[in-house]
């Protein structure tokens, strides 16, 4: 089983449902947000059914039908430096690089519990806004594990 | 206010046009489920290429990568190697939603 969870903010805002739903606000008139709003229902439905797959399991390179070495992306990732923070990623070249950060816990079962901080839409490999949405879902992860 | 959860996400998702057609497509929906159960059996992406390799059938690891993440133009010969190696399907039965023109289906 497969859980979902968007934690708010110490403001109490869920900034990671606030951005899908103006990407989704936008995409009623926009063709390009339209693409991306599609790519994000797909990757949380895919979420939703198979979860965080263990590293080994996903692929992070393979060889194209010409033999070439080609890097595959994922559609979850290690967020290096900040274990045990991950990204969800859905791209859209015309609108963007969309990007949630997340954590998960699972247990013996194998069950596990997602549960997103914060998203960004990334223009470019850096960027700043992408940092800070890091340091503000670290500090959102400590206070989740905080002992009441 | 409450918190909102996955199911009002993908409930403001789903009212964007050609989202819910996108979900429903057929290279999305075997995506997933190639993906899901490539997962089950404990297998990478490199065994299965390997095991379809073995039957003789080539075979890249990038199409099968294409394959999971829902991309379009995937032959069905190809998503039939890729079943053969996950151990056959035993059914693939669409179901139909409502009659597009809203009249009676005939039954006979």
């Amino acid at each position: 089983m497969i859980e979902i969870e968007f934690l708010a903010d110490e403001h109490g805002n869920q900034q990671v449902i606030d951005l899908i739903t103006s990407i989704a606000d936008r995409a009623m008139n926009d063709k390009d947000y339209a693409e991306l709003a599609a790519r994000i229902a797909q990757l949380l439905d895919y979420m939703k059914d198979i979860g965080v797959p263990p590293i080994e399991k996903r692929t992070l390179y393979g060889i194209s039908s010409a033999g070439n070495p080609i890097t595959l992306v994922n559609v979850v990732k290690e967020l290096n430096n900040h274990p045990p923070l991950m990204e969800a990623r859905a791209n859209w070249r015309p609108v963007g690089a969309f990007r949630a950060i997340f954590f998960y816990e699972i247990d013996d079962k194998g069950n596990q519990s997602i549960y997103f901080t914060k998203a960004v839409i990334k223009q470019a490999t850096y960027s700043r806004d992408f940092e800070h949405a890091i340091s503000a879902s670290e500090k959102m992860m400590v206070e989740f594990f905080k002992p009441e | 206010m409450a918190n909102k959860n996955y199911n009002d996400v993908m409930g403001i998702l789903r009212q964007v046009p050609k989202v819910n057609e996108h979900l429903n497509k057929i290279s999305v929906i075997m995506g997933k489920k190639i993906l899901k159960r490539r997962l089950e059996l404990g297998l990478t992406q490199k065994e299965v290429v390997a095991m379809i390799k073995d039957h003789g059938d080539t075979f890249t690891q990038a199409t099968l990568s294409k394959i999971e993440s829902g991309a379009d133009n995937i032959k069905s010969e190809t998503y039939d190697k890729v079943f053969v190696a996950l151990g056959g399907l035993e059914d693939l039965t669409p179901t139909f939603k409502g009659n597009p023109k809203g009249k009676d289906l005939i039954h006979s």
